[in-house]
């Protein structure tokens, strides 16, 4: 990936909760948090963490038996995997992975506090993601609990990025999936 | 920061009859990667005087030091509201939902 369109790894606390701020005082979130740039950028890589993608696939699981199996159709998805593995040849590394998204309706349909909740970002498992622009007017959210891993091949072709997240929505979630991997149990206190 | 620093700490080690004094102390490890926060310091560790990098006895203290900086790192807190609302989100949705077994290819 190119230098000039990496973001910085990590922030120090005030970059991050200025960022928060910023993504808290949007009136319109979804405007705040999507890019609106050509998301086919040749500097970056066909697929980037925080993208949404859509692919109509069953969400693969292991069962109550232990047996592996799919779960409902899922149509868009949330990409979990690291941007700098995207960029890596596909030989070296083969696969990414991505969280299914679960569509909670219109606002309507979600109640105005409700959504105002999920807004807040102050849950583990899951991720609220506005709607995008060129989308529908649903609001979705990102289950942290059932990862996926997406051979790179079908990026691009299959798999097709549909919205790219701006630099503070994307710290926004690497913080979210920081939070959620290495949350505190409290079993050594 | 451009470099990784780990510490090594000599917390009374002893050696034969002789106890060293207690020490912290910073050492480059690495120069690629991500690096560390500029205000966070890494856990210390044990150099045992063989080169191997050890934790300092019980994990606890390591575990507490990581979990305050992700917290710290994450900013952002969790409420029990917000918590029940997601994960009722999440189960509504799944809830009656059967898990389909894959279809098996068959073998020529």
């Amino acid at each position: 990936m190119a230098d000039e369109g990496r973001w910085p790894p990590v922030y120090d606390f005030g970059e991050l909760a200025e960022y928060i701020q910023i993504l808290a005082r949007a009136d319109d979130l979804a405007a705040t948090f999507w890019s609106l740039a050509e998301l086919r950028d040749e500097r970056l890589p066909a697929m980037c963490q925080g993208d949404v993608v859509e692919l109509v696939a069953g969400a693969p699981v292991l069962g109550e038996d232990g047996q592996p199996g799919v779960l409902e159709d899922v149509e868009h998805w949330l990409v979990i995997g690291n941007t700098c593995d995207l960029d890596r040849p596909i030989d070296k590394v083969p696969w990414t992975q991505l969280v299914p998204l679960v569509d909670l309706g219109s606002a309507e349909e979600l109640d105005a506090s409700r959504l105002s909740q999920l807004m807040r970002y102050d849950a583990y498992r899951g991720f609220y993601v506005p709607p995008w622009p060129g989308g529908d007017d649903h609001h979705r959210l990102a289950d942290f609990l059932r990862p996926v891993a997406l051979h790179r091949g079908a990026v691009g072709t299959l798999a097709k990025s549909v919205a790219r997240m701006r630099e503070h929505s994307w710290v926004l979630l690497h913080s979210c999936l920081v939070r959620f991997l290495a949350q505190d149990d409290g079993r050594h206190d | 920061m451009a470099e990784k620093l780990m510490a090594s700490g000599y917390a009374g080690l002893t050696v034969g009859e002789t106890r060293m004094p207690q020490r912290i102390g910073y050492s480059i490890t690495g120069s690629a990667g991500t690096p560390l926060p500029s205000d966070v310091r890494p856990a210390p560790v044990f150099e045992t005087g063989t080169g191997r990098l050890e934790p300092i006895p019980g994990p606890a203290e390591v575990v507490r030091t990581a979990g305050t900086l992700i917290r710290e790192a994450a900013v952002l807190p969790t409420t029990e509201e917000g918590n029940e609302l997601v994960d009722e989100l999440l189960s509504k949705h799944t809830q009656g939902l059967v898990v389909r077994p894959l279809e098996r290819r068959l073998k020529k």
